[in-house]
């Protein structure tokens, strides 16, 4: 009997002490707030500007070594780029097409999932609606930046058809977010 | 049921017996002895804080803030605790970012008042870690504390953008 009265004078001061233990002790709080602002970039590539050499009697397409170029986007529903040229090859009034190809240059970094969409485009400057323009492109679905290698190709498949002297064309590298 | 059983179920009754009585002396003790003192308080001077993240290579520290602690009790130790878990963005809920508190002791009563125990803490929920706690402590006496919370965005290649939100909760206790 003695010992059915301590248990049960042990169980109940127990439960106080759970109780007691488990009390809301006296608090406080405060709350902080970060915003974070969009930020959606794209970097060309930081060495001085490609230059290559058509060589004597060549007959096919001058390939500049791969550019690589940086793109950036912290918004939700990723970003697309595009990289593009609005001119072909220029030499005064003497015109060579461009080719554009585009690949992911290294293991993109977020969650994000990259897309390379439009992988290659060449220009057609002497068809009958002159086509000056070539578009590759690529996009994200969340947040994330990439690499891109872009290649550049000087289309010659004669070598006797191009005119001396120098022939540029600038590409160009647009990022927007994903609706 | 069996002498075995009969010692077991004695020993466990008397286990029990043993640590209740123990509770029930603490517990009256802790009662007689609290009877004069208000209990323990804190108190978090500054109002919500908020701030854009500009640069994103480096912590993004909040200006420190203030919190009032009141240990009326000279008789037993009191201890304030301040916990944070990870930013969370606002209206991507698994997006986190990780926080970190440091605490410094502003003013005390005297010399052997309030006391930083663990000055600095963060979170790490990559690895699990989804909660920081800073502590001080004193055998009584009011005090001041210093918080500063660091937002760790710096620690990720990519932080989404949005809000990301945290919160400070500071409890205070008297020893057992």
């Amino acid at each position: 009997m003695k010992k059915i009265l301590w248990s049960v004078l042990g169980m109940g001061a127990l439960m106080v002490g759970a109780q007691v233990a488990c009390m809301a002790a006296p608090t406080d709080s405060q709350t902080f707030t970060v915003n974070v602002p969009k930020r959606v970039s794209i970097a060309a590539p930081t060495v001085p500007p490609a230059t290559e050499t058509l060589a004597l009697d060549q007959d096919t397409n001058v390939v500049f070594p791969n550019q690589l170029w940086s793109v950036k986007g912290n918004v939700k529903n990723g970003v697309a780029v595009t990289f593009k040229t609005t001119t072909v090859f220029t030499n005064g009034t003497y015109k060579r097409d461009v080719t554009l190809n585009l690949s992911a240059a290294v293991s993109p970094v977020g969650p994000g999932t990259w897309t390379v969409g439009a992988a290659t485009d060449t220009t057609n400057y002497a068809a009958t609606v002159s086509d000056e323009e070539a578009i590759v492109s690529a996009s994200s679905d969340k947040v994330g930046s990439a690499g891109f290698n872009l290649g550049v190709e000087f289309v010659t498949s004669d070598f006797d058809e191009v005119a001396e002297g120098d022939y540029v064309t600038v590409v160009t590298g647009t990022v927007t977010e994903n609706p | 049921m069996d002498s075995r059983s009969n010692n077991t179920l004695s020993g466990t009754l008397r286990s029990f017996g043993i640590v209740g009585a123990a509770f029930l002396y603490l517990f009256v003790g802790n009662a007689m002895l609290s009877w004069a003192d208000p209990p323990p308080n804190l108190q978090a001077l500054g109002r919500s804080q908020t701030l854009v993240l500009v640069d994103t290579s480096q912590p993004a520290i909040f200006p420190e803030q203030s919190w009032n602690l009141h240990a009326p009790n000279p008789h037993r130790a009191t201890v304030a605790i301040w916990t944070i878990e990870p930013f969370r963005n606002v209206s991507v809920p698994q997006s986190l970012v990780d926080a970190q508190l440091n605490l410094r002791v502003i003013n005390r009563k005297n010399h052997e008042s309030w006391q930083v125990f663990v000055s600095q803490a963060r979170t790490d929920f990559a690895h699990g870690a989804n909660a920081a706690r800073v502590v001080a402590a004193s055998p009584g006496g009011n005090g001041e504390a210093g918080i500063s919370v660091s937002f760790l965005g710096q620690e990720l290649p990519n932080v989404a953008e949005g809000s990301y939100e945290a919160t400070v909760v500071g409890t205070i206790t008297e020893a057992f």
